[in-house]
């Protein structure tokens, strides 16, 4: 049985999507067959870093929680963007992206949905993709999807910047995580400023959560340039920036 | 607290965080599972048919679960709620429930 994984953060701007297409993408290089759920239904975005432009997905995770589609008719091969950066031959790459139309952002919002859809989307996402990873990336902050991403999860994967307001809303989440008993969990720091403090800072946010972390990724300009227009690691097979992120995915490939 | 009374509303992952922590395991177990009889319950968490037949009973009432299926071969699903209209809202006991109060 493949394993979820939900990506999340307490706060918005951490690099969650970023990092979860780069995980996705270096998973599915390594032969894995990966699935990616946008349920940041109230700001979708991570169809951009896959080149999914919102005039070719006909379905979106919106319409599947309004019964229009089945999951999979939501779920869009992009395994284009591993061409040339393969390592092995079977990865596949899945994103079920989240709408575009504003219309269908604002019905979610007025309408609500039917969270067992959500909840049993994921499961024959897995099955009838045969996936070996689900990758769920979330809203920030703590609500209904997130308790149910968290909930389902093999493996929580927390995002956060080196900064108080992170620190304190990542407490939250963790504390979430272990009243709900998730299994695995993992920390990945973000947009770090001094690359002589990373061993450090790693050691600190391990002692104050007693979460490993999987590894600190620098605030790069290198990044930023490419602005969500591609995957980085892909792009960037030899950037510091992608050992970390190479070594993240190694790590969740083997929990 | 948990609420006693049942739920119209039906589960909301929510309810997770007010649940006692046998209760929470089963109805994690039947989000990942999709549904599941009380002999599977009681294989799964390693107890007594009796009692997790019980536990499941007990769900059921509180309007979390639905039965399937006639005495002794009933299957037990999830009865999700809708997402609230105002995304984001919790119920305040959560953050009671984490604070410890």
């Amino acid at each position: 049985m493949g394993k979820i994984i939900s990506v999340h953060s307490f706060r918005g701007g951490t690099g969650k999507s970023n990092v979860t297409a780069n995980l996705a993408a270096l998973l599915a290089r390594r032969g894995k067959r990966v699935g990616v759920v946008d349920t940041d239904i109230q700001s979708p975005g991570i169809h951009v870093l896959f080149n999914l432009s919102p005039e070719r997905f006909r379905y979106a995770l919106n319409d599947y929680l309004w019964g229009k589609c089945r999951i999979e008719e939501a779920a869009y091969d992009v395994s284009g963007v591993l061409e040339g950066h393969r390592l092995k031959d079977a990865g596949s790459l899945y994103l079920i992206p989240g709408s575009m139309r504003t219309g269908e952002i604002t019905r979610i919002l007025r309408d609500g949905y039917d969270v067992g859809l959500l909840n049993s989307g994921f499961q024959e996402l897995m099955e009838r993709l045969e996936l070996t990873h689900l990758l769920i990336d979330t809203h920030p902050g703590v609500n209904e999807e997130t308790l149910l991403s968290i909930a389902i999860s093999d493996i929580l994967l927390l995002i956060l910047r080196p900064d108080q307001q992170d620190y304190q809303g990542t407490a939250i989440t963790v504390e979430l995580a272990r009243q709900l008993e998730v299994e695995q969990m993992f920390m990945l720091v973000n947009k770090a400023i001094n690359p002589q403090d990373f061993a450090a800072l790693k050691q600190r946010v391990e002692s104050t959560y007693h979460v490993p972390v999987l590894g600190v990724l620098p605030l790069s300009g290198d990044v930023a340039i490419l602005g969500s227009g591609g995957i980085f690691a892909l792009a960037n097979p030899e950037h510091p920036v992608t050992s970390v992120l190479e070594a993240a995915a190694q790590r969740i490939d083997a929990a | 607290m948990a609420p006693e009374s049942p739920s119209s509303a039906g589960f909301r992952a929510s309810d997770l965080l007010t649940l006692s922590p046998a209760e929470r395991r089963i109805l994690q177990w039947l989000m990942r599972r999709g549904s599941g009889s009380v002999r599977e319950a009681a294989e799964r968490f390693e107890i007594p048919e009796a009692e997790a037949g019980s536990r499941l009973d007990a769900l059921e009432q509180r309007g979390f679960l639905v039965a399937e299926g006639v005495a002794g071969r009933k299957s037990y699903r999830l009865k999700f709620g809708r997402s609230r209209p105002a995304v984001g809202g919790l119920p305040s006991g959560i953050w009671g429930k984490l604070d410890g109060s």
